[in-house]
């Protein structure tokens, strides 16, 4: 690939993920805006009750609760999309690897359930930084996420844990009841091809798990 | 008699707010929280519709409706989705379903569509 196609493919991978988070998120922003207004349809219901001398402050309380909690559903599902549309701001900076799993995970939280796959973050033991574009790094963090749920079988479980060394800093999925033949596969679509090169990491596979190496450390 | 209603959603807040809303609009309703659930209640107890929602987390909506239909061909399925695309729809209704409405339904709207279905078939 030239550079020009490199740049080309990259910004098309960039904008499908970014697609992809979107909808997902507009889709569980949709969930909570139908429970809302499903309790203010209940509350109507209530009210036209009322009139015939029936009314139930406990139900009313009720309802009041839940919409409570569907606001703060929604805040919060919000704030880390936010977060993750600010990953955009600067092409080059310091990140930490396991704040960006985690929100990785967090904004992918419907797409993830879509696999009945759980996901286990060991937490690291330290600070592990690298240095990149912290918007594709969400994406290859996505892309190793997505092909884990993928090579799962019946266990249907993914942990990843964090590991540093004095040359390298790594972040590790071991996947549950891995198929057979999985990982001789993984990585092998030229948009994470493109992705990898441009994020500058190694990919290690080892029985039942692969792991993203960042050989420069700061 | 009540129409008796089977209610799919993975939402569980959702499934009860839209039980209690339905229930006092006189419809008999059973609720399942996945397509897997709603799949083994039909084959012991009968409905004359099922509401579901489109995308759930294992099988989804336009799966379910597939299977479902393969086996009660005459059962009425109603499909809610957060964002319907035109082609989504065609498919869906191509697939057997009765009808396809966006998310939040139209409570009224919806319980005419259950009565309807029913004094149709």
């Amino acid at each position: 690939m030239t550079k020009k196609e490199n740049i080309s493919a990259l910004t098309e991978e960039g904008f499908r993920f970014f697609g992809t988070m979107s909808a997902s998120t507009t889709h569980e922003i949709k969930n909570t805006l139908a429970i809302i207004n499903e309790n203010i349809g209940l509350l109507d219901d209530l009210s036209m009750m009322a009139q015939d001398g029936i009314l139930s402050t406990d139900q009313i309380s009720g309802i009041s609760q839940n919409i409570k909690k569907q606001v703060q559903r929604s805040n919060n599902i919000l704030k880390k999309f936010n977060t993750f549309s600010h990953s955009t701001d600067i092409s080059d900076k310091v990140i930490d690897l396991e704040e960006t799993v985690r929100l990785t995970v967090d904004i992918a939280s419907r797409l993830i359930s879509n696999y009945k796959v759980t996901i286990e973050i060991i937490p690291a033991a330290s600070h592990l930084n690298v240095r990149g574009n912290q918007f594709f790094l969400e994406n290859m963090f996505w892309k190793a996420i997505e092909s884990a749920c993928r090579g799962t079988g019946e266990q249907k479980k993914v942990v990843i844990e964090f590991k540093q060394h004095k040359e390298t800093r790594e972040v590790w999925f071991s996947i549950g009841d891995i198929k057979t033949g999985f990982l001789d596969t993984l990585f092998s679509s030229a948009e994470e091809r493109v992705l990898i090169n441009h994020l500058d990491i190694d990919v290690k596979k080892n029985s039942n798990r692969f792991g993203l190496i960042w050989s420069e450390t700061i | 008699m009540s129409e008796k209603v089977l209610l799919v959603d993975d939402e569980t807040d959702f499934l009860e707010i839209m039980a209690q809303r339905m229930e006092v609009r006189g419809l008999d309703i059973t609720t399942a929280k996945s397509a897997h659930i709603a799949m083994s209640i039909i084959e012991k107890e009968p409905f004359d519709a099922i509401v579901m929602d489109f995308q759930m987390p294992g099988m989804d909506g336009m799966e379910a409706l597939k299977a479902i239909k393969a086996k009660n061909p005459e059962l009425q399925i109603i499909l809610l989705t957060g964002y319907a695309s035109v082609e989504k729809t065609r498919e869906a209704m191509k697939a057997g379903a009765s009808d396809f409405l966006e998310k939040p339904p139209d409570i009224e709207e919806l319980t005419a569509i259950i009565k309807n279905a029913k004094t149709v078939s």
